[in-house]
């Protein structure tokens, strides 16, 4: 089809849609939820990376990855996770494990590393994450732990994430389950309970009473949210926290943006979950109506609409017991588009028409951005995800134009042939996909881990259509194809 | 050419001495609890990176990393972020039930899908420690598949993140080639046979030929250099150099090209350059082998491997950094070519001689603290001493005893040019929280070393010129030079304006001459 390009992968064919119209032959989606295919030069990360990206923002808890030193090497610093206070979560601490290790096992080790971090840097609590070849030399990170836990009187917590056990996805579910054992120690647990181990979290020393809560019906009539799956990034969480609180919203605790330990055990206080970032916290929002009853609501802060539909959401949610916030909530949006739509005016016309490709970590993410670049006049003409769920693409089917490339966990080669066949001038992505674009000749906006400028809220949209912008009007798309 | 008997490996560095020498001392730090209890802060990466690197520095040749997703998308990412540029990996994608059944069928699904979409010419196939504490027989898995894939080469290495850091990965990996050559019938080395088998257990194989002299006379000698994990700017250095020698210098795995190049329009996945087919082909011809900063591994080095098959002229170096370094190189690729050393070269030369003097009070017994891959911190060191500086702390995450043992030599051949009292701290398989415990200590005032050590440098107020790898919070790593003269000249000039900078930045008066 395309000369010096090669096909795309038998074995990924059906994961590649170049028209949802074609629903006749079942391909109205890419097939998903599938491990990738040996040799496909993949995106995705592993289990361990969804974990560590999850849990990381936890800014006063130490994180240590018990494996060899890759894993925790490429893992140092990765994230823009702000932090208003302690640091912790900056660090990289590994077990380093070497070939001893490997051939008598590494508990000692890792209780002696531990023990010595927990004394050096007093953290609140510790994760420690058991890579790929924990998993096979069988060290029994669960029993280090408790033993830690006892010595120590603080939460250690094993995050079980073994790089070969599944995709990022499952990874996100370890760091929701280690979230979720963090609440659980002030809580209780209404399935263990259930199941007859409510003796056992007595035992748990960090678990003393006096900070042990039960949800009180009073704290739940105040309106009062929680953030999940908002990581911070260039401060975004802040900002997001702010629109709530001028609403008089309590934002009792960011998941896990700019956490800390004792915020995310005082989480299942609040009265209503936000979910934004889908793929990673659905579960735990699951979780946490199942054993504390609290409702939760799918959000998006990226975009207008969004994010003003993000702040109605819970204003609508408490109207009974307070029918003021609705107003309020629309005051608030209304003064912040006042400035924003007038300085979005200005850039739009450099960006109506253009064809973008989106290529992201999760489904959720991808969708969002195809309804803020609609805003902006824009056209997606390629939508993928390396995670994205069934329900994702569904979405994107629904919201993108039929003729859409949609695709599920792609590759460079694939990515350079539909930015080629479908001309397109600008792909959304992350540092992996950054070098496809420029090397291609055409604009990139990273809209990842390493962003420094907030791109979610009402301001976040004036950033990146700004960014969009900068990239997309450069001279040096013209310059590069330039002949001597 | 003429007079050279080389009865093994001139190993300029690593000679193991056998104490520390009579009259001389190096401290070396001692650290149990960090042997036995892990690491804060990494000053090293692991093994599969450094193959990564070395198997993109070849005409069509990609890796595959055999192991889960995510270590060949955490590598792509973290060389994507130094190199900037497009650097594909591709993994073998093990899943749990790889874990139990093996992974073999994983690693002939990936060669396939790999040959199908980038149409590659030499695939590497590098373990991860996954499949190292499976033990699975990556060398056995290969063989089988070589008789499928005629048209391309699969070099099969062992890279257990365990056991190698990034930098004894890129050495692994310029081994694993030559050990596939050696062993495949289809290199142009001769008709002898042997079957010696080596302590890896690779047999020795066919087609080598234990008997080969080195070329006599004045005909112009093909060099092979096997480099350090350098940047694209320094692999074209070494290149140049050849020129000015009128001999043909080949850089075995030479990514100055594919890790740096134009704009393509079209993805094709793999930049073109590289080291070339025909030179593939013929490197058991060469005439003669430098290795550059080799390091002593259980595995040898590629010069010595290539010693050891055709007898030709072998000789690992330092990297060329600094007067001494560059005149080591220049003499020896001189003496090699029987060309006297150039005047272009010369001026070269004379300039950095001249930059020394006008440089020297700016650094003169200035503390300064080297991080990084063993062989570029001993380099930098001896720089640094050239210059009236004091290297007072070298530190790397590599163990190999390639740095302390290359400290003493280096004290050896000073003899009582050595700064009076001057005893640098050598620190080996360290980390970064370590490192920052002695940089406060000893006083240190300039440290140089990778972008990791920034967030250190940060912290304790101490000016970082960066170099080496990975460069991932400044622009254009890629255009670092470290190597020569030019190179020295350039290191000379970050480390001056660096302190100058830092000088008038917190002076009260804002001199504007300096």
């Amino acid at each position: 089809m395309m000369p010096n390009i090669p096909d795309i992968l038998e074995e990924r064919r059906s994961q590649v849609v170049y028209s949802t119209d074609d629903a006749s032959q079942g391909m109205a989606i890419p097939t998903c939820d599938k491990p990738s295919v040996a040799g496909s030069v993949s995106q995705r990360a592993c289990v361990f990376c969804g974990s560590r990206v999850v849990l990381y923002p936890i800014a006063d808890a130490i994180h240590i990855v018990h494996g060899p030193i890759g894993c925790a090497g490429f893992t140092w610093d990765i994230r823009g996770a702000l932090s208003s206070g302690p640091e912790l979560h900056r660090k990289s601490f590994s077990t380093n494990l070497e070939e001893l290790d490997i051939i008598f096992g590494a508990e000692k080790k890792l209780h002696t590393l531990a023990t010595r971090l927990i004394s050096t840097y007093k953290p609140q609590a510790v994760f420690i994450y058991a890579t790929c070849i924990i998993g096979l030399i069988g060290d029994d990170v669960d029993r280090v732990c408790r033993i830690l836990e006892k010595e120590h009187g603080i939460p250690v917590i094993p995050v079980h994430s073994e790089g070969f056990k599944g995709v990022k996805k499952d990874g996100y579910r370890a760091a929701c389950m280690a979230l979720l054992s963090l609440m659980e120690r002030s809580w209780g647990s209404v399935q263990k309970e259930r199941d007859g181990a409510s003796s056992e979290e007595k035992d748990d020393p960090s678990c003393n009473s006096s900070e042990a809560l039960s949800p009180s019906p009073s704290s739940r009539q105040e309106p009062s949210i929680n953030l999940l799956g908002e990581f911070n990034l260039a401060g975004e969480g802040w900002l997001i926290k702010s629109y709530y609180e001028r609403l008089g919203i309590r934002v009792v605790s960011m998941l896990t943006g700019d956490g800390r330990v004792a915020d995310i055990r005082r989480a299942p206080e609040a009265a209503l979950n936000l979910v934004q970032c889908s793929g990673s916290m659905v579960y735990l929002a699951k979780k946490m109506e199942e054993q504390w009853g609290i409702p939760w609501q799918q959000v998006s802060f990226f975009g207008v609409d969004e994010m003003a539909r993000a702040i109605y959401g819970v204003a609508e949610f408490f109207r009974e017991s307070h029918p003021e916030l609705l107003d309020s909530a629309r005051a608030l949006v209304r003064e912040e588009l006042s400035s924003l739509l007038p300085r979005l005016e200005k850039i739009k016309p450099a960006l109506e028409g253009k064809k973008v490709a989106i290529y992201v970590g999760g489904g959720f993410k991808a969708w969002s951005l195809v309804r803020i670049l609609r805003d902006f006049g824009m056209r997606t003409v390629v939508a993928g995800s390396q995670t994205g769920s069934k329900e994702d693409y569904e979405e994107l089917r629904r919201i993108c134009e039929k003729d859409t490339v949609l695709v599920d966990d792609s590759n460079p080669l694939e990515l350079g042939r539909f930015i080629k066949e479908k001309q397109v001038d600008l792909l959304i992505g992350g540092v992996k996909e950054r070098p496809v674009a420029y090397k291609m000749g055409i604009g990139f906006c990273d809209h990842n881990h390493e962003r420094k400028i907030p791109l979610a809220g009402f301001i976040g949209v004036y950033n990146f259509a700004f960014e969009l912008y900068q990239s997309i009007t450069s001279p040096v798309w013209d310059w590069v194809r330039r002949e001597l | 050419m003429g007079n050279h008997t080389y009865k093994g490996v001139l190993n300029f560095e690593f000679k193991k001495p056998t104490g520390a020498s009579p009259g001389f001392s190096l401290k070396e730090e001692e650290v149990p609890e960090k042997s036995s209890g892990g690491v804060e802060n990494p000053c090293h990466l692991c093994a599969p990176l450094g193959a990564v690197v070395f198997f993109a520095g070849f005409e069509g040749g990609i890796t595959i990393l055999h192991g889960s997703q995510g270590c060949s998308t955490y590598v792509r990412r973290y060389l994507i972020s130094h190199f900037r540029e497009p650097v594909d990996v591709a993994s073998s994608n093990f899943i749990e039930a790889s874990t139990i059944f093996g992974g073999k069928d994983n690693v002939q699904r990936a060669i396939g899908n790999v040959i199908r979409q980038y149409t590659p010419k030499v695939i590497g196939i590098a373990t991860t420690c996954l499949v190292e504490t499976m033990g699975e027989d990556i060398y056995g898995i290969v063989k089988e598949m070589e008789a499928r894939y005629p048209e391309v080469l699969l070099i099969p290495v062992s890279t257990p993140g365990f056991l190698y850091n990034h930098r004894e990965g890129f050495q692994l990996a310029q081994s694993a080639l030559l050990r596939v050559l050696a062993t495949r019938g289809n290199t142009d080395i001769g008709p002898h046979h042997k079957t010696d088998t080596d302590a890896a257990g690779i047999p020795f194989g066919n087609n080598v030929d234990p008997l080969r002299e080195p070329l006599k006379g004045a005909k112009v000698p093909s060099v092979l250099l096997f480099p350090n994990f350098a940047s694209p700017a320094d692999l074209r250095w070494y290149k140049r150099v050849g020129e000015f020698f009128d001999i043909s210098l080949k850089v075995v795995g030479d990514y100055s090209q594919t890790l740096d190049s134009g704009p393509w329009l079209i993805y094709r996945g793999l930049a073109s350059g590289g080291t070339a087919q025909e030179t593939i082909a013929t490197l058991f011809r060469a005439d003669a082998v430098i290795g550059i900063g080799s390091l002593p591994l259980k595995e040898p080095s590629p010069a010595e491997i290539l010693q050891r098959y055709t007898h030709i002229p072998a000789v690992n170096l330092p990297v060329p950094i600094g007067l001494g370094y560059t005149d080591l190189f220049m003499k020896h690729l001189s003496s090699l070519s029987g060309h006297p050393i150039p005047s272009v070269v010369r001026e070269e030369r004379a300039r950095l001689q001249d930059a020394y003097v006008d440089a020297h009070k700016y650094v003169a017994t200035l503390p300064c603290a080297v991080v990084g891959d063993e062989d570029l911190v001993l380099s930098l060191a001896s720089f640094l001493l050239e210059i009236g500086a004091r290297p007072v702390f070298c530190a790397s995450g590599g163990k190999t005893g390639y740095l302390r043992d290359g400290m003493l030599r280096l004290q050896a051949q000073w003899g009582d040019r050595w700064p009076q009292n001057f005893e640098p701290v050598i620190l080996s398989g360290t980390d970064f929280q370590h490192v920052e415990e002695l940089i406060k200590r000893l006083g240190v005032r300039l440290i140089l070393g990778s972008s990791k050590a920034y967030t250190m440098a940060r912290t304790l107020g101490i000016p970082l010129v960066r170099c080496g790898f990975p460069i991932h919070d400044r622009f254009g790593a890629s255009q670092i030079l470290h190597v020569g003269y030019e190179g020295t000249y350039n290191l000379l000039r970050l480390v001056v304006n660096a302190l100058i900078e830092q000088e008038q930045e917190t002076n009260p008066v804002g001199y504007t001459y300096y």
